[in-house]
């Protein structure tokens, strides 16, 4: 092995490096420009047989992509803001719910009563080094959804929101299937 | 398992399989590495249009600072050969970026770039290019990846502090405005939230790396007035950064102009000429008094 030979092996190195990476960039960007969160929480909510209620504030205004729906055992509409992982919501959460409303976060296989930042970004990082193996069932977006709910709201029937990051639910969704695969797998 | 790896070095080393290689083209091979593969995450290659945008919007301040590193590597040592150390972390550093390069996030490349900073930093041999090298390479890693990282745990608090700095002297001037949190309310319905991209943190950390490439450019030492300077350009930054949020926050139409208009393009320019300026202003030699 010479010094021409490192030199090579060092470039073959660099260019592989190089062009995994660009695929792999590619197929990233690819999966998060499909990924559409309301139409993602809008479909679980349907799948539910719960009706959609219009949303009053319109782009560009952060609020505009709050979704509310109506339960059949609720006096007042519930309603769910998708937001970044470690984006604060408290702020906007005061302006579209009741303080005493009851809150609940969700994030691919985790929930919690309060925005468990750490936690998420955990379940993130799990789920992105599962998915370089193929062995992750949801795209690890950083999008996670926050479920609002009228006080004395007391729903029948919990809505499992785990379908809104699974990858089955969502290629059925780009290729314009009903998804109701991706439920029965989950549920 | 690691006294194989170490024995087949030792092998390689003994037997001229590295024969002539020098630390200096080793590091700098690792640098280019690293750096080829932080840049394909700094632009959008989707499309050419995403491209050019992506070009556009970069920090040009990462880019310097790749330059600085690689000046500094290139103008240390052509003669020291690469020892049996150098050669395991190249080695490894090297074949790491590789495996990285699957995992299409920055992080990866950033604690790499952190690990190359750290042994630049403490095994450069009295070499000072190569420690100016390792300090403008962990300032980066720093913007790269530990200050996002920071960031995403304490986004809630960071944005309640730029907040505060805004809410005080915004509502003494409008007395209208209502803060609460992070969000201020105008009396004619106009209300913004802070969110992420608003936070100063970024352009602190920005701060930081500019001041760190500038002084390791003009020089390989590190002064007492670079902490004087570092320190000015963050509070600078912070400073701007408040007086945007203010502005967004006074009309819908200033809003409109430094938020989606023209004025986004000015603060940006104008954030990026103050910053350069603190940090040349300080990297500069001291004048002597006769």
């Amino acid at each position: 092995m010479n010094k021409a030979l490192v030199r090579g092996l060092c470039l073959l190195v660099l260019l592989a490096s190089v062009v995994i990476r660009f695929q792999a960039n590619q197929a990233r960007l690819a999966m998060m420009a499909d990924f559409d969160v309301g139409a993602a929480v809008t479909d679980v909510i349907r799948q539910h047989g719960y009706a959609l209620r219009e949303n009053p504030v319109k782009p560009p205004s952060l609020l505009a992509g709050v979704i509310y729906f109506q339960r059949p055992e609720c006096q007042q509409a519930s309603l769910v803001l998708p937001h970044f992982i470690n984006e604060e919501t408290q702020t906007l959460l005061t302006r579209v719910a009741s303080p005493q409303a009851t809150r609940r976060f969700y994030y691919l296989d985790g929930s919690w009563s309060y925005q468990a930042r750490v936690a998420m970004f955990l379940e993130w990082a799990r789920f992105s080094v599962l998915d370089i193996f193929g062995a992750s069932h949801y795209i690890p977006v950083k999008t996670a959804i926050v479920l609002a709910e009228a006080p004395g709201c007391h729903p029948v029937t919990p809505i499992d929101w785990r379908p809104v990051w699974e990858k089955h639910r969502h290629r059925s969704a780009v290729t314009g299937g009903s998804g109701d695969g991706a439920m029965e797998a989950e549920t | 398992m690691s006294n194989q790896s170490a024995a087949g070095v030792e092998l390689l080393t003994s037997t001229g399989a590295v024969k002539g290689l020098v630390r200096r083209e080793a590091f700098l091979w690792l640098a280019i590495g690293l750096f080829a593969n932080q840049a394909l995450q700094l632009v959008d290659t989707q499309s050419l249009q995403a491209f050019a945008d992506s070009l556009a919007n970069q920090n040009y301040v990462v880019w310097l600072a790749f330059y600085a590193v690689i000046r500094r590597l290139y103008l240390s040592d052509g003669a020291a050969r690469a020892s049996r150390f150098d050669v395991v972390l190249v080695s490894t550093i090297g074949v790491a970026i590789l495996l990285s390069s699957f995992l299409p996030y920055r992080v990866a490349i950033g604690l790499l770039a952190t690990a190359m900073a750290g042994y630049l930093l403490i095994n450069h041999d009295g070499d000072r290019n190569l420690k100016a090298a390792g300090a403008v390479l962990l300032a980066l890693s720093g913007q790269l990846v530990w200050g996002p990282m920071l960031f995403q745990f304490f986004t809630p608090e960071l944005l309640r502090a730029d907040a505060a700095i805004v809410g005080t002297p915004l509502t003494s001037l409008r007395p209208d405005i209502v803060w609460t949190g992070t969000s201020f309310l105008g009396a004619d319905g106009h209300a913004i939230a802070l969110i992420g991209a608003c936070s100063s943190f970024n352009n602190v950390s920005t701060a930081v790396l500019t001041c760190v490439t500038i002084a390791m450019l003009t020089r390989t030492e590190w002064m007492r007035r670079d902490l004087a300077t570092i320190a000015i350009a963050c509070v600078a930054m912070v400073v701007i950064n408040a007086v945007r949020i203010g502005l967004l926050a006074w009309s819908v139409s200033s809003y409109r102009f430094w938020h989606e208009g023209a004025g986004v393009h000015i603060l940006g320019i104008g954030e990026t000429l103050v910053v350069l300026l603190i940090a040349w202003q300080g990297a500069a030699a001291p004048r002597r008094v006769p």
